[in-house]
């Protein structure tokens, strides 16, 4: 029985061997394994004794591994990884989406990275990466990245990790830095630190003990989106202790900026982006980009929306009272006719946006002196229309002057010029949030001019995807 | 005369021959440690093991140390202990040390020893009470080897194998 029991221990060991782990090191790379033999004995009459000792050292090679791809930390729990939301963007406004890397290895390791992108239905677009410092700021473009990674031994205090001494990489040599973002391991969650300082220590010998390599940690704060913010998440190893012979990682923060221009009205630009990393052995590949995702391993950012505008003209017999706008009307010699046009956006914002019109034939357009619809004519300066962003309404013009908008800072709403009251002469409106006297501006805007996207323009703001213009003519 | 002063003369002789014999007859035994690994290569086109020096090794490898004894003095060497800490960052691979004399293990940093089936430590149960359990060798700290004796001129060697962690 016992020879048996060998036979299957040495089996087992030799198919350990056989298959030595990869991810799942828990001896950091560079520790050096000391090994002292002793060796006492005695001589015949047991009188004296003596002894002797040899060591014999062996360090531990790095393991790689891939990078673990999460979304950017914004809370004391590291989150998972899934394709940031897509929403909906203005023609040429930018996505932009925060992703984390982390090393998983035993050790220091560079990763290459390469980013792709597809755009479907634009015009242009572009899509690019940064590599950002725990403050929010950019890094400048990197097509590799060195991180650190160390396998927990021991916790000193209520902030400092412990590592075998002398296996971190000194700063000079791209280890641990204080300033670096780390992800910690408790096990059932991890939480994002700065690195403070960095002590490294050294391995043991025949004649020195060991001293660790120590790695103190501080609260990593929100800058730019990222980090912890809530001000009460710095390290607690009193506490809470992480996992011995968990690995301690470097991360590093990407944002991935999008933009692009649809090609077609009507039909919405979007683009499918990919960031690779890939460990020096070529061997572990990682994406930014989700595998249940078409393409593969992509993510997709948000539509960049299409323009969708439409326009409608109607018309009512003020004379007659006709209660409602339709699309013909009826009337008599000297009637008064009140023209109504709709225009609506309900697609990604139009610039430059104007309206051109004409006096229909056989007709008069009317002026008011006071404001649009009160007060005797006034043909050349007089108020000859009214236009509406759904929120606030504006009189304007005859004249190329004097179209007063809402108060600051609410966006002006629109302008209007007719070059004369008679049939045939030419009306020009100028409708949206940046319009002027001679140009057209943004259509749909918020009605705070102040939130230029409909993201941000939320309740209580309204986002204005609607303008209306009216004038008037009396029938010849 | 003359046979009287011979045999002082050999008397003196044997008793200088003699000195050194009994006042610088030792034992001297060194112990030499070798780490090795085992890698596969192929040979003739099959697949065989081979020992190498282990300078590095990766997470989840075996090291092999042999420890190598021998006895250079001119005595025997009586109760030769040899004892290893398990490296730190190691496991000892249950069942891989040599079977050479008495073979004991210690749990508590080599304060004791004893064989493996005696190695117990007590525990808190589910109930509060202490319950002794057996170690595994995950948790042994040193390897010891109690050699009886080793002849002036005699060797041998003891080996286990460690996990790197």
């Amino acid at each position: 029985m016992k020879r048996n029991l060998f036979a299957v221990l040495a089996l087992s060991a030799m198919a350990a061997a056989a298959v030595p782990a990869t991810a799942v090191a828990s001896t950091t790379a560079g520790t050096t394994i000391l090994n002292v033999v002793t060796v006492d004995y005695k001589d015949v009459s047991s009188a004296h004794t003596f002894n002797a000792a040899s060591s014999t050292t062996v360090t531990v090679n790095l393991v790689k591994a891939g990078l673990n791809v999460t979304t950017a930390p914004s809370s004391a729990t590291m989150p998972g990884f899934s394709c940031l939301v897509t929403g909906n963007y203005a023609s040429n406004e930018t996505f932009s989406a925060y992703y984390a890397l982390t090393a998983t290895a035993n050790g220091q390791d560079t990763y290459q990275l390469s980013f792709t992108s597809t755009a479907n239905d634009a015009s242009s677009s572009s899509a690019t990466y940064t590599v950002l410092k725990a403050d929010g700021s950019p890094q400048g473009a990197a097509s590799s990245l060195m991180l650190n990674s160390a396998i927990v031994v021991g916790i000193s205090g209520s902030d400092t990790l412990l590592f075998p001494g002398g296996s971190l990489k000194s700063e000079a040599d791209g280890g641990f830095t204080p300033g670096d973002i780390v992800v910690v391991d408790y096990s059932s969650s991890k939480t994002a630190y700065l690195v403070d300082t960095v002590t490294l220590g050294h391995a043991a010998s025949t004649t020195v003990l060991e001293a660790r390599d120590a790695v103190k940690l501080k609260m990593f704060p929100n800058a730019s989106g990222i980090g912890i913010g809530n001000g009460n998440t710095a390290p607690a190893f009193g506490t809470t202790q992480p996992v011995i012979g968990s690995v301690m990682g470097e991360a590093a923060i990407v944002r991935i900026d999008v933009t692009a221009v649809p090609s077609a009205k009507d039909t919405d630009a979007t683009v499918d982006y990919q960031l690779t990393a890939t460990d020096s052995s070529n061997t572990y590949t990682t994406y930014i980009g989700s595998s249940s995702n078409s393409p593969k391993n992509y993510c997709r950012a948000g539509y960049f929306l299409a323009t969708k505008l439409q326009i409608l003209k109607q018309v009512k017999n003020l004379t007659k009272n006709q209660a409602e706008y339709t699309a013909t009307a009826s009337s008599d010699p000297r009637d008064v006719l009140e023209y109504l046009i709709t225009v609506t956006n309900g697609g990604g914002q139009a610039i430059s946006t104007a309206v051109s019109d004409n006096v229909p034939t056989y007709t008069k357009l009317v002026t008011f002196q006071d404001n649009y619809g009160s007060g005797t004519a006034n043909d050349t300066t007089g108020f000859f229309a009214q236009v509406s962003d759904s929120s606030k309404t504006v009189d304007v013009k005859m004249d190329t002057a004097g179209d007063s908008q809402p108060a600051s800072p609410n966006p002006s709403v629109g302008f209007g010029s007719a070059t004369g009251v008679s049939a045939g002469s030419a009306l020009h409106f100028y409708l949206g949030q940046g319009s002027s006297e001679n140009a057209g501006g943004t259509v749909p805007s918020c009605n705070d001019s102040g939130k230029n996207t409909q993201a941000l323009c939320v309740t209580p703001y309204k986002w204005n995807s609607t303008y209306t213009i009216k004038y008037r003519v009396q029938v010849d | 005369m003359k046979r009287t002063s011979n045999l002082l003369a050999g008397t003196v002789g044997l008793l200088l021959a003699a000195m050194p014999l009994s006042a610088w007859a030792q034992p001297k035994v060194a112990i030499t440690i070798k780490a090795e690994k085992e890698v596969s290569v192929t040979a003739k086109g099959k697949q065989v093991k081979k020992r190498i020096a282990a300078k590095g090794v990766q997470p989840g490898e075996e090291i092999i140390y042999t420890l190598n004894y021998v006895n250079s003095g001119t005595e025997a060497a009586k109760d030769v202990v040899i004892s290893d800490p398990i490296p730190a960052g190691t496991s000892y691979i249950p069942g891989s040390a040599s079977e050479t004399g008495d073979l004991s293990f210690s749990i508590d940093k080599g304060k004791t020893f004893k064989k493996p089936t005696l190695l117990t430590y007590e525990v808190k149960g589910s109930t509060g009470k202490l319950e002794k359990k057996v170690a595994s060798p995950e948790d042994y700290t040193d390897v010891r080897w109690t050699i009886p004796q080793v002849p002036a001129g005699g060797k041998g060697s003891v080996n286990f194998k460690v996990k790197v962690k």
